[in-house]
C-alpha cells in the first residue's frame, strides 16, 4: 500500500513537469494547447530508442529528449500560433494524435504497438537508480521538478514573463508596446514542449518500457486539468494540481474499490471537477500569482533579482 | 518643416470592400495633425495601416525618411518588392499608438502598465525617470500607481494609455479617438494634456477623432475623410470656418 503511494508520488512528479510546461503555454501565454502528450511521447521514445538500440546511457538521452521536443515545439508552434482559442486547441490536439499514430505504425523504429522493452535503469556515479525501490527514483524526479520550478519562476519574472503577460492581456496593445508577439509565443511553446520531453524521458526510465497506448489524448487533457485546477499562471499551483489529479485518478485503486468502480469513473470525475471549479472558483485553487514588474529602480519594489 | 510621416497614395481593402482609396497625407515634425470623419469613413483603418496591422493593396508609408510599409503590387520608385514591418518593429522606430478603446492591461497596476510601455527601453534609470515625469504630468496616475487599472475611471484609463505610449519616448504619437465615451470636461482635460505633450515634450501628434470641434481646435492641420478618401485638407483654423465642415461635422 505504501509502495503504491510512492508510485503515485512519482507519477505526480512526472506530470508536474508537464503541468509546469503547460502553465507557461496556457497560464502565461494564454494559448489553449493540447499537445503535451505528443511531446511526452517524443521524450519517452527518444530515451527508449537511444538506450536500447544504441546503448546510450539515460543521462545522454536527456538532452536529446529535450532538444527533440523543443524542435517539434518550434515546428508545431510556428504555423499553429496564428490560431487562437478553440482553433489552436484542435490543431495542437491533431499533433498529439499524429505522434501517437506514427509511433504505432513506424515498426522498424518504434516496434509498433508492442512498444520497446528493457530500457536500462539510470546509473549515477555507479549507483543504479532502481525504479522498483522507488525512494531514489522519487528523489531524482523531485530534483527535476524543483529545477524546472525554479527556472520557470525566474523566467516569469524576466522580460519574457512580462511580455507573455502583456500578450495574454491584449495582443494589440502588446504589439504597440514593441513586443514581438510571435517570438514570445513560440518561445513559450518551445519551453513548454521541452519540459514535457524531459518528463517523457523520466517516464520511460521509470516504467522501463514504452508503448504508444500510454500517450493518449487523455494525458494532454489531464495535464490541462492540473493547470486549471491549481490555478493558471501559478507554477506552485500547477504542481499542486498534478498531485491532486494523480491522487484522484488512482482513487479507486487506493481505496481498494477498483473492482466496483469502473475505469471510466476517472473521466467523469475530471469533468465534474472542472465544472465545479468553473462555477465556484474559476481562478483555480491558488489563483494567479501576482507579480510586481517593477523593472525600474526608484519604486522601492525591485522586480530584478 | 520636415515631414515626419508621409502617407503616399495608399489603399486598403477588406475583401471586396475598399476601406481606403488612394489616401495621401503627411504629418510635419512638431505639429498636431487631426483626421476627422464620420463612423466607418476609414479613420481607424488608416491608423491600423500606419502601425502595420492592415496590409496595403497600394501605396506606401514613410516614417522619418524610411519606408515602413509598401504595397506588394505597386510599382514605386521602380521597385516591385513589397515591404511590411510588423507592429512591434514600427513601434521600435518611434511611433507610439494609443489604441481605440484604450486597451489598457486591466489586470496590471498603473505602474506595471507604464513599465510595459517602456518594454523597448533597456535603461532602468531612464524608465524610473520617465515614470516620475508621467506621475508629475498626470497626478491622478501617481496617486493610483499601485491600483489595478481595471479600477480606474474611463478618463483615468485614457490618461494612462497616453502615459503608457509616452513611456517609450516616441517621436510620433497616434491617438485613436481619445475622447471616445468620455464626459466633455474630461475630454477638454485630455486635449489640454495632448497640447502640452506636443509643446513641452516636442512629440508630434496625429489625432483621429469623431469630435471634430475638439480635434480642430487642438490641432494645427486637419484632414477630412469620407468613404475612405481624403476630401479636404487645410489648416485647422480654416477648416473650422469651412462651410462644408461646419454643416457636416460641427452641426451649424
Amino acid at each position: 500500500m505504501f509502495n503504491f503511494f510512492l508510485l503515485i508520488l512519482i507519477y505526480s512528479g512526472i506530470y508536474a513537469l508537464m503541468a509546469l510546461g503547460q502553465n507557461i503555454i496556457t497560464g502565461y501565454g494564454g494559448m489553449l494547447s493540447l499537445t503535451q502528450a505528443g511531446f511526452f511521447a517524443i521524450g519517452s521514445y527518444a530515451t527508449a530508442i537511444l538506450t536500447t538500440r544504441f546503448g546510450w546511457s539515460f543521462w545522454g538521452t536527456l538532452p536529446v529528449a529535450f532538444l527533440l521536443s523543443a524542435l517539434f515545439g518550434l515546428l508545431i508552434g510556428l504555423p499553429t500560433l496564428r490560431l487562437k482559442g478553440d482553433y489552436l486547441a484542435i490543431a495542437t490536439l491533431g499533433f498529439g494524435e499524429i505522434v501517437r499514430n506514427v509511433l504505432n505504425n513506424w515498426d522498424s523504429l518504434t516496434n509498433g504497438p508492442m512498444g520497446i522493452q528493457k530500457i536500462p535503469m539510470p546509473i549515477l556515479f555507479g549507483y543504479t537508480i532502481n525504479p522498483y525501490k522507488k525512494y531514489a527514483f522519487l528523489i531524482m524526479i523531485f530534483i527535476f521538478v524543483l529545477i524546472a520550478y525554479l527556472l520557470f519562476q525566474r523566467l516569469a519574472r524576466s522580460r519574457m514573463g512580462r511580455a507573455l503577460t502583456a500578450v495574454r492581456e491584449d495582443e494589440i496593445a502588446a504589439q504597440a508596446m514593441g513586443i514581438n508577439i510571435t517570438k514570445y509565443k513560440v518561445y513559450a511553446f518551445i519551453l513548454g514542449a521541452s519540459v514535457a520531453g524531459i518528463a517523457g524521458s523520466l517516464q520511460a526510465t521509470f516504467t522501463l518500457s514504452v508503448t504508444p497506448g500510454t500517450y493518449t489524448f487523455m494525458v494532454s487533457v489531464m495535464v490541462l486539468c492540473m493547470v486549471v485546477l491549481g490555478g493558471m499562471g501559478n507554477f506552485k499551483a500547477s504542481i499542486l494540481g498534478a498531485f491532486i489529479i494523480q491522487l484522484i485518478s488512482y482513487f479507486p485503486q487506493l481505496t481498494g474499490l477498483s473492482g466496483s468502480i469502473p475505469a471510466q469513473f476517472q473521466q467523469i470525475l475530471f469533468g465534474l471537477i472542472l465544472v465545479v471549479m468553473m462555477i465556484w472558483r474559476p481562478q483555480g485553487i491558488l489563483g494567479r500569482e501576482t507579480r510586481r514588474y517593477g523593472g525600474a529602480a526608484g519604486n522601492g519594489k525591485g522586480g530584478a533579482q | 518643416m520636415k515631414e515626419l510621416l508621409t502617407i503616399d497614395d495608399i489603399s486598403v481593402s477588406y475583401g471586396n470592400i475598399k476601406a481606403l482609396q488612394h489616401v495621401s497625407m503627411h504629418v510635419n515634425e512638431g505639429d498636431i495633425v487631426c483626421l476627422i470623419g464620420a463612423n466607418g469613413s476609414g479613420k481607424s483603418t488608416l491608423l491600423k495601416a500606419i502601425v502595420g496591422q492592415e496590409p496595403l493593396v497600394g501605396g506606401s508609408i514613410t516614417f522619418d525618411g524610411e519606408e515602413i510599409c509598401r504595397a506588394k503590387a505597386a510599382v514605386i520608385k521602380g521597385e516591385k518588392r513589397g515591404r511590411h514591418l510588423t507592429t512591434d518593429l514600427i513601434a521600435a522606430k518611434g511611433i507610439a499608438l494609443v489604441p481605440e478603446g484604450r486597451r489598457v492591461f486591466a489586470d496590471m497596476t498603473v505602474e506595471e502598465n507604464l513599465d510595459m510601455g517602456a518594454f523597448l527601453v533597456r535603461d532602468d534609470a531612464l524608465i524610473a525617470e520617465r515614470k516620475e515625469a508621467m506621475y508629475d504630468f498626470f497626478p491622478i496616475l501617481g496617486a493610483r500607481r499601485r491600483q489595478k487599472t481595471r479600477s480606474l475611471s474611463g478618463g483615468e484609463q485614457q490618461m494612462m494609455a497616453i502615459a503608457r505610449a509616452l513611456m517609450s519616448g516616441p517621436r510620433l504619437i497616434l491617438l485613436d479617438e481619445p475622447g471616445l465615451g468620455l464626459a466633455p470636461l474630461v475630454i477638454a482635460d485630455i486635449f489640454e494634456k495632448i497640447d502640452m505633450i506636443n509643446k513641452q515634450d516636442k512629440v508630434t501628434v496625429f489625432l483621429v477623432e469623431q469630435n471634430a470641434r475638439m480635434a480642430l481646435k487642438a490641432s494645427t492641420e486637419g484632414y477630412v475623410m469620407e468613404n475612405g478618401r481624403i476630401v479636404l485638407h487645410d489648416a485647422s483654423s480654416a477648416l473650422l470656418e469651412n462651410e462644408q465642415v461646419r454643416a457636416a461635422y460641427l452641426g451649424e
